[in-house]
This record gives structure tokens, sequence and C-alpha cells, in this order.
């Protein structure tokens, strides 16, 4: 009976990433370039697209980090300290049992 | 000892802190935002967005408070996820053959390793560093945002997760299937936030159609590719360390078999 339900479990989760791949090819027939261009991020070519579509045009951020490199920096700042944080404490918890 | 140097740490920080931020609404510049980026959800619903996520928020702080007196070692796990969470969540993955960027959630992931109201509160952390410098999201859509990331995809992760642990799914396959859900669930709630607030006098679960269908071709394989990268993660402190992730059951649920026997899978 358990091992019943652990095919059944195992065969659903396979069937889900199988459509998944298979819905993927399907529906990206064609690269779909905005304003950015190729390789544009999908929460600019879709969201904003959609909701500009809809009049509820995206306004300007509080900090405008999107100047130049100044945008580079934190995030690679930002990955710097998030990496380094995750790592120190990966340590501890893998290898300080105690 | 702990009260008074939180008073003074109060007293030095909230009057700059008050400054800076009352100069960072006054002085608004432009750039170009990501997640529900700032402005586009009209005020009524971004603050009923708002409402809804500091219930949970709210509620995962408590949590948070009475665990890290209960349970030993809670810190470090707390920070693995919540600096695990910020990173999946700002890190753009090119999609081959849709031709786009996207990226993953980690809230699933963090629903397995601390909880999903935990998950929540890192998750909404997350976002607002992202919101305040990183030019992602923003802050009248930081509520939406969080019910869509933090929430939903901590909740529908850890719910996938549980569902298959008891049907007695290896835990690699029932972390794969809460990554891969938790993400696909995640920009499924963004497309309703967006068409709930923007459909006008169309139909709701239409708008919401065009939206789902226009994230699928990057979202699909990005879902599959998150569920590997939470199944790795969870193996991996599974066979290092499985009394980590038995106090997480909920009350009422039996232990994982195989955490109790310490063996792996």
């Amino acid at each position: 009976m358990k091992s019943l339900s652990k095919m059944f479990a195992i065969g659903i989760v396979v069937i889900i990433a199988c459509l998944a791949f298979v819905g993927w090819i399907v529906l990206a027939d064609e690269p779909s370039e905005g304003e950015e261009g190729p390789w544009g991020g999908v929460d600019v070519t879709v969201i904003e697209h959609y909701a500009a579509e809809a009049g509820g045009e995206a306004r300007e951020p509080f900090i405008n980090t999107d100047q130049g490199d100044l945008l580079l920096f934190v995030f690679a700042l930002g990955g710097a300290v998030g990496g380094f944080t995750a790592g120190y404490y990966w340590r501890r918890l893998i290898t300080e049992k105690s | 000892m702990i009260n008074k140097r939180t008073r003074w740490l109060k007293n030095r920080l909230m009057l700059p802190l008050i400054f800076a931020l009352g100069l960072l609404f006054l002085c608004p510049t432009p750039a170009y935002a990501m997640h529900i980026a700032e402005g586009i959800l009209p005020a009524h619903w971004a603050g009923a967005w708002y409402v809804i996520a500091f219930i949970f928020v709210f509620i995962g702080i408590r949590i948070i408070r009475r665990r890290s007196r209960e349970v030993k070692g809670l810190m470090p796990l707390l920070g693995v996820a919540g600096a695990a969470i910020f990173l999946i969540s700002v890190f753009p993955v090119p999609v081959p053959v849709s031709g786009t960027c996207s990226h993953p959630c980690g809230t699933p992931l963090g629903a397995i390793l601390v909880g999903p109201f935990i998950s929540t509160v890192l998750g909404a952390v997350a976002l607002l560093i992202q919101a305040l410098f990183l030019a992602h999201g923003g802050i009248s859509t930081w509520g939406a945002n969080i019910v869509t990331m933090a929430i939903v995809g901590s909740f529908v992760g850890f719910g996938a997760f549980m569902l298959l642990r008891r049907l007695n799914a290896p835990i690699s396959v029932a972390a794969f299937a809460a990554g891969m859900l938790g993400d696909w669930a995640t920009y499924a709630a963004t497309a309703f936030v967006l068409a709930s607030a923007l459909h006008g006098t169309g139909s709701l679960w239409g708008m919401f159609g065009i939206i789902a269908v226009a994230f699928a071709p990057t979202q699909l394989p990005l879902g599959i590719l998150e569920g590997v990268f939470t199944a790795a993660v969870v193996v991996i402190v599974y066979q290092r360390r499985p009394e980590l992730l038995t106090h997480l059951i909920p009350r009422g649920v039996k232990p994982i078999p195989s955490v109790v026997e310490g063996g792996s899978q």
C-alpha cells in the first residue's frame, strides 16, 4: 500500500514536470523581444507590458540605482553580502553540530 | 542589558532613519523596476494586499520569537534561508527558446527549512531590500509582492511538500515538487494580482489567463529548475542534519519516518 502511494506520488510529479516541459516548447514558438531586446526580464516584458496596456504605468522607484554602473555595484554588493551570509550560516549549520 | 541596548539604538537611529526615509519619499528618481513595480497597482488594491501581507508577517514574527526560545540552531537556519531567498529571488536566469530572463522565488525552499510563516517574514525582508536598493518591486507594491512571492510561494511549496511526504514520496521528489509548484503558484498569483487590479470592465479571468500564458514560456522551465535546486538543498540538509527538519513538522502530523530513522533518500 505504501509503495503504491509512493509510486502514485512520484508518477504525478513526473507527469506534471513532463507536461511543463512540453508546454514550454509549445508556447515558446518565437523569442519574445520587448523594448529591452532579447533576454529582457519577464517582470518588465510581461508585468509592465500588460499593466501599461491596462493603464497602470510603472512609476519611478524611490531610490534610483539604475544609473550607469550603480545597479551593477549594488547587485554585486548584495550578492557578496548575501553569499557571505549564506556561506557563514551554512557552515555553522552543516559542520558545527553542537 | 538587551533592553538598554535596544533603547540606545532606538534613540540614536530613529531620527536619522525617519529623515532618510522622508528624503526618499520626497525625491523619487527614474529607474526601471522588476517584480510588480512601483505605481502599477491602484492605491486601494495596494492597500488591500498590504493588509493581507501584514497579517501573515505579524504571525510569522510571533512564531520566530517563540521558536527562537524553543529551538536550538534556529538562527543559522534562518540565516541560510533568509540569504538564500534574497539571492535566489534577484538571480536572473536566461531561458533558452523563449529568449527572456526571469528569477526563481526561493520561498518554497525557505518554507521547507523554517516553515511557511517564518519564510513569509524572510521573503518580506528580502523584498523590502530589493525594493529599496535594487530597483526590484516597489514600496507601494511591497504588500502585493509579499502576497505573491512570500505567502503564496511559501504556503504552496510547503503544502506540496507535506502532501507528498504523507503519500510516502521520497524527500527529493517532495522537495522538487514543492520548488516547482511554489514557483508556478507565485507567478500565477502575480497574474491574479495584476488582473484583479487592472481588468477594468473586461473579464478578470480573461486577463488572468492572458498574463499567465505570457509568463508560461519563461516560468515553466524555471519552475523545474527551482524544483531541482530546492530538492538538492533539502536533500543535503536532510542527509547532514536530519534533526533540523523534524521540529518543522506541524503538530498532529506524523514525523517523517526516514528522519526518525536517520536515513537518507
